[in-house]
Parts: structure tokens; sequence; C-alpha cells
């Protein structure tokens, strides 16, 4: 049940983050990615994700203050937006591999999509 | 799987009310012990006599009578055991217990055993197949229940249902299976290389590395040809197509890599996307394993490439419902494992629960 209430409380954000631009129900989200339940990390980061380059900024925020890195990369790398490639790159060197691994997934990912027709 | 220590048993009816391993393992005596009263085994049932009296198992005359599956199948409202198991309410177990309590008679304790047949917990599936052997009209079903059970995840059950197999058709094929002594060229149960594929969001995390939770217990339950080098598979974990396509061209070269040909794939979530993708760019597999598998129809094997596929998944997985995918796979060529567990899309792969389903039984060997 307390899984149904939390999706339910991710959902009711991002429709406030869409529709009227609450900076704070789009940071829900973004903290929903470090949650200790797995299916509210997924479906955070799905729901970011289908946001598109709408969620991009408060990802590129977050990656500043290392909040939950290695999937905050992932998120960007699968929105696929080349314009992040730079910010991006800046982690292929990190000293977390976890990071360094992600970021240069993440890289792959975008000029693997981009190449695509 | 280790029981708790069973200091005081629950004795009938009472035991079939609960789920507790203490119920479990008093349902099996109980079930085993009126075994004995159908077979009347009197010597046994001397030898019992104080196990009986704390168990309070009601004493049953069948009077040698077999009654007929289709009786007790329609008294209990089920299908004929086939494919998918009937889960039946833990106070379904219980209402029957004390219509037998009430009135043992056979149709009352056949209607019993019929459910315990259906029972989820495999200790009491094999124990009620051992003891309605002899009570039934259509006994030849419950080998294959007993043969299933030689193969649970619980030690306590292999050796109950081997021992009743023993008994029952000791020229069973599976006995001799089990007295070959285990070889490193007969351990495991294919030639394949198994192979575990994650899922989006997943390439950071331990389950299904090397030493992983998941991957220990495949490994040790399931697959021991489970691939386990440090080097094991793993792509970006990204949630789009393009991450998907780059990951399924990935897996092929891989497996080049690594000289693996018509893997056992076992993958979770759109894993198993990246596997069908595979396939569809001229990968062959042998057996596939989705767990929570999405539903898209852009994602679907090529059949001619791959093995038997099973689907195991939970009811309405919410992770799923997000994405946007199906649940059902609508191709008869996919078997699938509905586990009666609700919303949580990582269930399927968690060792618990393979253990408490005995979900090694119901993949391809």
């Amino acid at each position: 049940m307390r899984l149904l209430f939390g999706v339910i409380r991710l959902f009711i954000c991002w429709f406030l983050w869409l529709i009227f631009g609450f900076p704070s129900a789009g940071r829900v989200l973004i903290d929903a990615l470090s949650s200790p339940d797995k299916n509210i990390r997924s479906i955070a980061a799905m729901l970011l994700v289908k946001s598109g380059k709408r969620a991009e900024p408060l990802l590129l925020e977050a990656t500043t203050r290392r909040e939950s890195l290695p999937l905050v990369l992932t998120v960007l790398g699968s929105i696929g937006d080349p314009a992040v490639i730079p910010h991006v790159q800046q982690f292929t060197e990190d000293e977390n591999p976890s990071v360094t691994h992600a970021a240069r997934e993440a890289l792959k990912v975008i000029q693997f999509g981009a190449k695509r027709p | 799987m280790p029981y708790r220590m069973v200091t005081k048993p629950i004795p009938f009816p009472r035991a079939f009310g609960a789920a507790s391993d203490a119920a479990t393992l008093s349902q099996a005596a109980i079930l085993l012990i009126m075994g004995l009263e159908i077979r009347r085994d009197r010597a046994m049932l001397t030898h019992h006599r104080s196990a009986m009296r704390t168990l309070r198992v009601p004493p049953i005359n069948t009077r040698g009578r077999r009654v007929r599956m289709d009786d007790a199948e329609s008294r209990l409202g089920v299908y004929p055991l086939g494919a998918e198991r009937q889960v039946l309410p833990v106070r379904r177990y219980r209402r029957l217990a004390e219509d037998c309590r009430k009135q043992p008679n056979p149709l009352a304790v056949a209607t019993l055993m019929e459910a315990c047949l259906r029972h989820p917990h495999d200790l009491v599936r094999a124990a009620a197949a051992i003891s309605y052997f002899a009570l039934t009209s259509e006994p030849r079903r419950l080998i294959r229940i007993l043969e299933d059970c030689t193969r649970s995840d619980d030690e306590l059950t292999r050796e109950v249902a081997a021992t009743g197999l023993a008994k029952l058709a000791p020229e069973h094929p599976r006995l001799l299976e089990l007295a070959r002594p285990p070889s490193p060229q007969t351990q495991g149960s294919s030639t394949h290389t198994s192979v575990l594929v994650h899922g989006t969001w997943a390439a950071d995390e331990q389950w299904w590395k090397p030493a992983g939770d998941f991957h220990a217990y495949l490994l040790n339950n399931c697959r021991p040809d489970l691939y386990a080098n440090a080097d094991a598979f793993s792509w970006s974990g990204a949630y789009s197509e393009s991450g998907r396509a780059l990951a399924a061209t990935e897996l092929q070269a891989w497996l080049g890599a690594h000289g693996i040909q018509d893997p056992y794939l076992l993958t979770h979530s759109h894993g198993g996307s990246v596997v069908m993708l595979a396939t569809q760019n001229g990968l062959n597999t042998g057996p596939l394993v989705l767990m929570s598998c999405p539903v898209h129809s852009i994602y679907v094997p090529d059949f001619s490439r791959t093995g038997p596929i099973v689907s195991i998944r939970v009811k309405l997985d919410l992770v799923i419902l997000v994405d946007g995918g199906g649940q059902k796979f609508t191709d008869p060529r996919i078997t699938e494992r509905i586990l009666p567990i609700w919303f949580d899309h990582f269930a399927s792969h968690s060792p618990s629960v393979w253990q408490r389903y005995n979900l090694c039984s119901k993949i391809p060997p």
C-alpha cells in the first residue's frame, strides 16, 4: 500500500510540475531518485525521461549537487539530447567508478541515438 | 529452505488455517498420517499413535474405496490440475479441514487432499500427493506432482517427494537421475552457458552481478552454468529505444567475444526487450526467461532463433504501468507464470520469491 501511495504522490507532483511548473514538485521527482524503494526510483526516473528536455535543468542541477549521480546521468542519457554531452563528459573521469561508467554509457547512448534515423 | 524450529505443532484442523512454518510442517505431517489411515497401515499407525493424538488427526475409514477425481474437484469448485496451479485462500483450507473433522468420510478427505495438491507450499503438495494416492481414482497425476517436488528448492520437500516417488513408482526415471552421483559434466541440466541480463536503471545495481544475491541464488540453485566472471554482460540501462538498440548490438558482440553460442538467457524488465531485439538482429539463443518484461509490439523475439520462452511476472506491475507496456504476452509460444504478488516490479528477481514459488522448476531445463 505504501508503494501505491508513493506512486500516486509521484504522479501528482509530475502533473503539478508539468502543468503549473512548480519547481518544488519537480524536485520531488529528483529526490525520489534516491528512494530506498527501487519501484519508486524507477518510476521517478521514467517520469523524468518522459518529460524530455524539460527535465534537463532539474537533472543538471542535481549533477552539480552530485545527487544520485549514476542514475541522473543514465536519465540524461535516456533523454538523448546531444546538448548535454559537454556536461556529461566532465563525469567520464570521475573518481567514483559508478559515476564514470554511467557517464560513459550515457554518452554512448546519446551518440548512438543521434546517429539513428 | 531452513524452517523455524517447531516446538509446538499445530493440531488439526487449526493447522490448515495458518501459513507459518509450524503450520506448513504440521499440515504435511497430518496429511501423511491420514495417508497411513487410508492405506490402513496398522503397524505405522500404532507407531505414530502419540503424534496422532498431539496433532488430533481424525479417525478415517475409507474402506478401500476410491473417490472419483471429478467428484472431489466439483465439490471444491476447481479446475483439473494443469500447467497453471489454482491458488486457494488459506481460509478455504481451514474450512475443508473443519468439514473433514466433522464428517471424516472419503469425499471430505479427498476434497481436502485435492485442495492440498494446489497448496502454495510444495511440501504440503508432496505430502498430499503421497497420501491421496490410495484414495483418488486418478493417481497417475500425483506422480507428476511428486516428480516436480523432487526439484524443489527445499531439501525436506525433495527428500519427502523422492521417498514417496520411490514407494509409489519405483521404476520412475527421475529416481535414477537422483541416484546418479553428480559429476562436473552432469551438474546442471543443460549444455548452455546462462547469462543474466539486467533491466533499465540497473547497471549500477548488485543483484545481477557475480556474487550479487540473485546471481548467487541462480548459480547455486538453478543454473550452475551461469556466467560468473567479473566481466559479466552489462548495458547502459537507459530508458530509451536507442539505449536498448545499442544494448542489443553490445550483447551480440559480448557473446561473440566470449565464444558463447545459444546462451540460456535470464532477463529482467527491458533486459528482455534487449534480448528480443538481438534475436531480430540474428542472435540465436537457447531458452529465454523474461522476468517482469514489459510487452511492446516492437519487442518481439524471432521465435525461429530462440528456445522455449517463459515470462514470469507479478500482477499489476506499477513500473510497467508507468512504462506504458502490457504485461501479458499473447503469443502462445511464450509460457506465462503469474506470481500471486501485486505491484512490485522487482519481486521477480528476488531470491526469496524464487525460493517460495519454486521458480527454478518453472523455467526451461
